[in-house]
């Protein structure tokens, strides 16, 4: 270890520090929400500023070419920053009333983010095993952090059970890869596969079988179907907050380290896995809309939405692999995009289940609209976003997908086709919410619930980003094609 | 006295026997030996992983599916000489992400448990439609 | 071709070792099927009671994690320790820190009130 390595993982020390701090705070004066939220948000704040000083250099490598600063990195810090920020300023208004600490919450949450920025600047396969691992063990404790109620812990056991099957399944994949290329490094698994296609090398078939089960353990991640079963569970079993956080943080990581691994080290074979891609894609996003179409509960629509969504992404991988470059901006911009939105919609279901005992059935949206006006506007806007329709950031984000998609041709372009109709179908489950905000009678009397300025903050920031980016995505697309510029040049 | 003589007689056919078997897997100093040994033990793994009802024989099932992969690993490491010290590193490393991962699981199991009173995980259906 | 011989040599003897030892206790054994007291662990003295099965309080397994978790650091500091004449000062700030981050959790799972024995 040198001085200049430490500079350049200057991000990802003041993330840790940041969750530290969280804990020293409480351990120092026990139980005071505002102190603990305040540290964290400073801390943050720092992070943030951290990152983008750090981003502002040339890019580099640190600690043997094992971690890369690039202008990927940077992007995604700053989105996981986001995320997490968002995600601690909603959680009080659910937490309190159900006598829930809030100083543990952001304390993993921000370890979780330390995975996540671990893997966005990770070139070697077994760096990013770690940040995958510290990504999603913060995530397993969070979604039994109700631990007293019943749903949240089976969400919790299903999502640990098939997560750390699957993490093994990636590692067993890791073991075969680094022994049959003789280096973890992305660069060099790269430089073998590349004569491997030149055909100077011989494809033996244990490194098939290793990038076989590396692929099926980050589909388990990034919950694509057929690898999806833990998904509506530990979804709908999760405290509100925690599921807003899972359907994003995660899922952006999983896709982060996706470009490491099949852009970077895998970018050689492209048209070997392009095939894969194309059928985990089409599968993907039409199985996720349609048993979306038949949920009553909305946090589990959601959680299929977000599968969805998943094969949304997964065109733009697609494109990609066709052989346009601005298949992977299409992806970046969605995971923002996505975020933000998504984010948002779960952010209103844990405001209105401030009153304890609130269920997520579709019921309780029932004359939301003129009961909570702001509410109804702010879901409105989320679940129009999260249909694509203009002009907001989903519609933009969507479009970048579809017209890379239809630039690449062949079988991807049949994969924009379906996406139309994935989400012209995705706008009936939608849109039946809306519905039921503005032309059912409330099932109760209760009178409006207040909620704390917190959420109202976020909420704000939610909405800002999702019609910013939707009217102005010039203000993101810069640092996109910046930083999948990045990715290109490597692979 | 007579379980006395027969334990007599056994017992060193039995430590003979270890010693021969032992002496027969040292001989064969082949990769392959040492992969076929490690995909079978994740196989076995994967399969109480799908089979078993209780949580904590799934976690169990997991631990020996990561144990695999460390077998692999540590053979790669011996028998490739590029591969260097990388093995023992990367093998470590795995053990301590196996430790934190089953002190979580573990956790998790307990939590669910004093809800439930059940470990086993066909039960934990109260989310199903 | 003879390996394989071995390796199915060896494996028949594993196996029937087992079986042999198994049949042999079987035979040689004197059966006493009316007397409860030869079922018992103990032949002489008090009588056992209560199941062998019998559960542990819940509070045993918080403490083995928490040993599972602090006692995993091993592994590094052993690794630390061979290299150590080669890192200096820089290697010992380095486990300095880990150590720290390792004690702070300590510290709060004591704050917390997770050691007091219950």
């Amino acid at each position: 270890m040198n001085g200049s390595d430490v500079i350049i993982i200057a991000p990802l020390i003041a993330a840790i520090a940041t969750a530290i701090a969280i804990l020293v705070v409480d351990i120092v004066v026990p139980g005071r929400t505002n102190a603990v939220i305040a540290t964290a948000l400073i801390g943050l704040g720092v992070t943030a500023v951290v990152t983008l000083t750090v981003g502002s250099m040339p890019p580099t490598t640190a600690y043997g070419g094992a971690y890369k600063l690039d202008a990927l990195t940077t992007f995604l810090d700053l989105l996981f920053v986001a995320v997490i920020a968002m995600t601690i300023v909603f959680a009080p208004d659910y937490l309190a009333p159900r006598r829930l600490p809030v100083a543990e919450f952001a304390t993993v949450l921000v370890f979780a983010m330390s995975g996540a920025m671990l893997i966005s600047a990770s070139v070697d396969l077994l760096l990013l095993f770690l940040g995958l691992e510290l990504m999603v063990l913060p995530g397993y404790l969070l979604a039994g952090y109700h631990k007293s109620d019943s749903y949240s812990t089976e969400g919790a056991i299903k999502y640990f059970l098939l997560g750390s099957f699957s993490s093994a399944i990636f590692l067993f994949g890791l073991a075969f890869v680094w022994g049959l290329t003789g280096s973890t490094r992305v660069a060099d698994v790269a430089s073998v596969l590349t004569q491997v296609v030149n055909h100077t090398l011989p494809f033996s078939p244990g490194l098939a079988m290793g990038f076989a089960f590396l692929t099926t353990g980050v589909a388990f991640k990034i919950a694509a179907v057929p690898f999806h079963y833990w998904t509506p569970d530990a979804y709908q079993g999760s405290p509100t907050p925690v599921t807003g956080y899972l359907s994003v943080g995660p899922k952006v990581g999983a896709f982060a380290l996706i470009l490491r691994l099949f852009v970077e080290a895998l970018g050689p074979m492209k048209a070997e896995w392009l095939p894969v891609v194309i059928v985990l894609a089409a599968t993907t996003m039409t199985l996720g809309n349609l048993v979306a179409l038949t949920q009553d509960n909305v946090k589990r629509m959601l959680a299929y939405s977000s599968i969805a969504h998943t094969g949304y992404m997964l065109v733009g991988l697609a494109a990609y692999a066709g052989g346009q470059p601005q298949g992977l901006e299409g992806l970046l911009f969605y995971g923002a995009a996505y975020s933000f939105m998504n984010l948002g919609a779960f952010a209103v279901i844990a405001a209105l289940q401030k009153r304890a005992g609130v269920t997520s059935q579709l019921a309780t949206f029932a004359g939301l609209g003129r009961k909570e006006p702001w509410l109804g506007v702010l879901m409105t806007l989320f679940l129009l976003s999260l249909t694509g329709i203009p002009p907001t950031a989903g519609f933009f984000a969507k479009a970048v997908i579809i017209l890379a998609a239809v630039q690449a041709g062949g079988w991807v372009a049949f994969l924009a086709v379906l996406l139309v109709v994935n989400a012209a179908a995705a706008a009936f489950y939608y849109l039946r919410v809306v519905v039921y905000m503005y032309m059912r009678d409330p099932a109760s009397d209760a009178p409006p619930l207040r909620h704390g300025r917190l959420m109202w903050g976020g909420l704000t920031a939610a909405t800002a980003a999702t019609i910013l980016f939707g009217l102005f995505p010039g203000l993101l697309l810069g640092m996109i094609s910046a930083a999948a510029g990045a990715l290109t040049a490597a692979g | 006295m007579i379980r006395v003589i027969v334990g007599a007689i056994l017992a060193p056919i039995f430590i003979v026997g270890l010693g021969l078997i032992g002496l027969a897997a040292g001989g064969s100093r082949s990769l392959d030996a040492y992969l076929v040994l490690s995909g079978i033990l994740f196989a076995i793994g994967m399969f109480g992983f799908l089979a078993r009802r209780n949580a904590i024989s799934m976690l169990m099932s997991i631990e020996l599916m990561l144990n695999a992969v460390n077998l692999a690993i540590v053979a790669f490491g011996s028998f490739i000489p590029k591969l260097g010290a990388g093995g023992s590193v990367i093998a470590l490393l795995v053990m301590a992400v196996a430790a934190a991962e089953a002190t979580v699981g573990l956790a998790i199991v307990i939590a669910i448990f004093r809800n439930r009173k059940t470990p086993l995980v066909d039960e934990y259906d109260a989310m199903r439609q | 071709m003879s390996n394989l011989w071995y390796i199915a040599g060896f494996l028949f003897a594993g196996v029937s070792f087992v079986f042999l030892t198994i049949g042999a206790a079987w035979l040689i054994s004197h059966r006493n099927p009316g007397d409860v007291h030869k079922g018992l662990p103990y032949e002489s003295g008090i009588d056992t009671y209560g199941d062998t099965h019998g559960r542990f309080g819940l509070s045993f397994y918080i403490y083995a994690l928490l040993f599972v978790a602090f006692d995993i650091e091993v592994v590094f500091i052993f690794l630390w320790a061979i290299v150590f004449r080669d890192l200096l000062i820089s290697g010992f700030i380095s486990m300095l820190i880990f150590v720290g981050i390792l004690l702070l959790g300590l510290a709060y799972a004591w704050r917390k009130g997770v050691l007091e024995w219950r």
